[in-house]
């Protein structure tokens, strides 16, 4: 069940963040992550990639720092970061960063299928896509795949069976 | 302005398929040719990434001036009972949210540069199935070609030993005077189990043709089979324009090519001749005088070219007293259905396209619709050859679970693409933006679309074979299917600059020249009459334009092939 906080928000947000519909924007008035951000984007990343016996979590690979980077030069990425950070930490309960790992599975589970057109969903979306874009292009993420470099230059000569 | 003094026989304008196959031929005849190519020259070991980690990220690199500007008008809207032709995924759900149809990425898929869109084509390499160049004699609809199969068959022999095609001996109604210089690839195996589970349905599959070496071939060595030609291939054995057409041309000595140079003014005289154009170089306007000029700008810029250049003895434009500039436009009517197949390995390697079916290609074999359609093996081709498209397309949630199920699936996708004729209608065309300018304040060309009921009905006929064949191979859930009734997104474009013998209702004549000016050349993807029932336009483009340099160059093409 999502705690009543949180629906609150959902109201009052509206859907505002089209991240990857807008233009990157520069990000000259994008504040300074504070250290709570940090620390919940970090937490909410790897609720969505975990460490697990192959591969470590999406901050093991730096995934939180490789956003952050990005989120300096495009003011929609940090309104975004901004405004999910908020949502997850919506006073009335405890932080997201406080929650037991099984609180923190159902709010992720909650946010992965709400409204569509709602901050929670767009999020979940954007971020998770984007975080998987990182992990995966790391190639300590690749063990267990059955890849251990890219396509080139030595390409996948045959046979393949 | 700047005047150029050197005189050359012939300028061409855009250095893609079409463009660079002219100036070749042009060049081997003994002609000087300028080409002038407004994007830049791409260096694949600098621009292309294939051999970097993040190299998943990374589609055709967009440099400064790699993409032509143009508008979309609004879509058509979306009929609610076609639900079974939605575009959607494991991960994101409904691609298309919106009444409307939307573009997908740029929508219309081109690349300016050396070499042009051949730069991030996939390299297939077909030849038109000859029933498709009679649409209208034969069937009643859209055009037919001026010319016939027979006439482009020694084009199409010369283009093949030029790029290094290999494919099979066989092709059916697509007959040959000559085998292709090289041997079938390899079958991945995702094309494997396609062939075999298109036995079961009683439908032939075979080996693709394809623009990519099986072995090494004049200079360049054999592909290595890193499954991603459409991310430019750093190797040089796809057959592209720029390790192609271009380099043999410029060999001859004959040939002076020019990156960043887009033409912009084009001068006619009264009697109609094409005196001159103007390009811009570093931002300076040159003038060079031409006694023939071939436009091979693509199928959006060059009727935006021929649209924009109004003079008082041609207001409507050039080359368009038919009033069919920008007219016909033919967009890609495609599908794709992926499914993950247990057991099956390695799905990420292989030469993409590399199996197709043709048993639906011709105009007639769709029930109840003019117009075919091919099937290919497409996991590669569609970009299922790394963890990351598992991740984001294919396989939904988060955690741990996301984490196993790639691995658990990762080289196990198997999909079939199709893609259809597309009957020219008066709702698609290109014209020019009435708002929207370029820097130097010439209007951009819009480009619109329009589905007609023939289309809708191939399209479902392509969803629903691709979905069964996919079925037969062994795949219980679909995981990803992607289509044209909700998303605007053309590879292969043609018409805009159609080819026909009645200079009231076509632009240019079977040698590719221009009805209304006499040293006006036309010589790319913009002059197909008709789509054909999914054939890839690139041989077919350079069999037309190495043509219409023979015509040039020496009064008249090769003898027509006679079927043996
Ligand atoms: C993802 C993808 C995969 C594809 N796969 C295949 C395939 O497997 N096989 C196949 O046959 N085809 C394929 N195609 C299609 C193929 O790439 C195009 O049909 C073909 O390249 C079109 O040739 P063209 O000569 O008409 O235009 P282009 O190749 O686009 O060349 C036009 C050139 O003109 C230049 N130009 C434009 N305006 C000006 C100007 N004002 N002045 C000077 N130059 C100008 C452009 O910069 C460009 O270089 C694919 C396309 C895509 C997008
Ligand atoms: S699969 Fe072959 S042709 Fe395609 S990019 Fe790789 S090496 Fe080049």
């Amino acid at each position: 069940m999502l705690p009543m906080h949180r629906r609150l928000f959902l109201k009052t947000a509206g859907a505002f963040l089209l991240w990857r519909s807008l233009n990157p924007i520069p990000a000259q008035a994008a504040s300074t992550p504070t250290p709570i951000e940090r620390k919940t984007f970090a937490a909410f990343l790897n609720v969505l990639i975990p460490a697990d016996e192959f591969t470590g979590s999406a901050t093991d690979l730096q995934v939180d720092k490789k956003l952050w980077e990005l989120s300096e030069s495009d003011r929609n990425l940090r309104r975004l970061i901004e405004v999910g950070c908020r949502w997850l930490n919506l006073t009335g309960g405890p932080p997201f960063t406080e929650l037991t790992s099984e609180q923190q599975l159902l709010v992720v589970e909650w946010m992965s299928e709400s409204d569509w057109n709602q901050v929670p969903r767009r999020f979940y979306d954007l971020i998770r896509e984007a975080a998987i874009q990182h992990y995966y292009s790391d190639p300590a993420s690749w063990n267990g795949l059955g890849i251990n470099r890219p396509p080139q230059p030595f390409g996948y000569p045959p046979p393949w069976a | 302005m700047g005047i150029i003094k050197k005189r050359f026989d012939a300028v061409v304008v855009g250095s893609g398929a079409g463009g660079s196959a002219a100036a070749w031929r042009l060049s081997s005849q003994g002609l000087r040719v300028l080409v002038l190519e407004a994007g830049p020259k791409f260096d694949p070991n600098r621009d292309y990434k294939l051999d970097q980690p993040d190299w998943e990220r990374h589609m055709f690199p967009d440099l400064p001036g790699s993409r032509g500007l143009f508008t979309i008008d609004t879509l058509d809207p979306l009929d609610p009972k076609e639900q079974e032709l939605r575009s959607w995924g494991r991960a994101s759900g409904i691609r298309v949210r919106g009444p409307r149809r939307e573009p997908n990425g740029p929508a219309y898929w081109h690349v300016q540069g050396i070499g042009g869109s051949t730069l991030h084509f996939a390299g297939e390499s077909h030849r038109m199935h000859p029933k498709a160049m009679q649409l209208q004699s034969k069937y009643g609809a859209g055009h037919d070609w001026p010319v016939t199969y027979a006439d482009l068959e020694p084009y199409y022999t010369t283009c093949e030993q030029l790029v290094g095609v290999a494919g099979p001996a066989n092709q059916g109604a697509r007959w040959r005077s000559k085998p292709y210089p090289l041997p079938p690839h390899p079958l991945s195996t995702p094309a494997q189990r396609l062939v075999a589970a298109g036995k079961e349905l009683g439908m032939n599959w075979q080996a693709n043709s394809r623009a990519a070496l099986s072995k090494p071939y004049d200079g360049r060595p054999a592909c290595n089979y890193c499954a991603n030609c459409t991310r430019g291939c750093p190797l040089g054995d796809k057959g592209s324009a720029d390790v192609t057409y271009i380099p043999k041309g410029l060999s001859s000595g004959q040939v002076t090519l020019k990156s960043k140079c887009p033409v912009v003014r084009i001068f006619p005289e009264s009697n109609g001749r094409i005196k001159a154009i103007n390009y811009l170089e570093n931002g300076q306007l040159q003038l060079v005088e031409t006694p023939i000029l071939i436009m091979a700008a693509g199928v959006v810029q060059t009727p935006r070219l021929l649209l924009t250049n109004k003079h008082l003895s041609h207001p409507d434009g050039l080359a368009n007293s038919s009033g069919q500039v920008g007219r016909n436009l033919m967009e890609t009517l495609f599908w794709s259905s992926t499914g993950f197949l247990p057991g099956l390995n390695n799905s990420h390697m292989g030469l993409p396209t590399d199996a197709i079916c043709w048993d639906f290609n011709a105009p007639d074999s769709i029930p109840d619709t003019v117009g075919g359609c091919r099937f290919i093996s497409a996991a590669q081709e569609i970009g299922f050859t790394g963890p990351i498209a598992y991740a984001a397309r294919a396989i939904g949630g988060f955690g741990h679970k996301l984490k196993q199920a790639v691995r658990d699936s990762f080289g196990s996708a198997i999909s079939v693409s199709a893609i259809g004729e597309f009957i020219p209608n008066d709702g698609t065309f290109v014209d020019l933006d009435p708002q929207e300018t370029d820097g130097f304040g010439i209007p951009l060309p819009r480009l619109h679309s329009h589905l007609e009921p023939g289309e809708i009905k191939r399209l479902r006929f392509m969803a629903r074979k691709s979905r069964r064949l996919l079925q037969e191979a062994g795949v219980e859930h679909l995981v990803e299917e992607y289509g044209a009734w909700d998303f605007f997104s053309t590879t292969h474009t043609f018409g805009t600059c159609r080819m026909g013998e009645d200079p009231t209702t076509s632009v240019i004549d079977a040698n590719c020249r221009s009805h209304d000016h006499p040293n006006l050349y036309i010589t790319d993807a913009s002059i197909f009459p008709s789509s054909g029932g999914g054939e890839s336009p690139s041989l077919t483009i350079q069999a037309l334009a190495t043509r219409a340099a023979d015509v040039i160059a020496g009064g008249k093409p090769l003898r027509p092939s006679v079927p043996s």
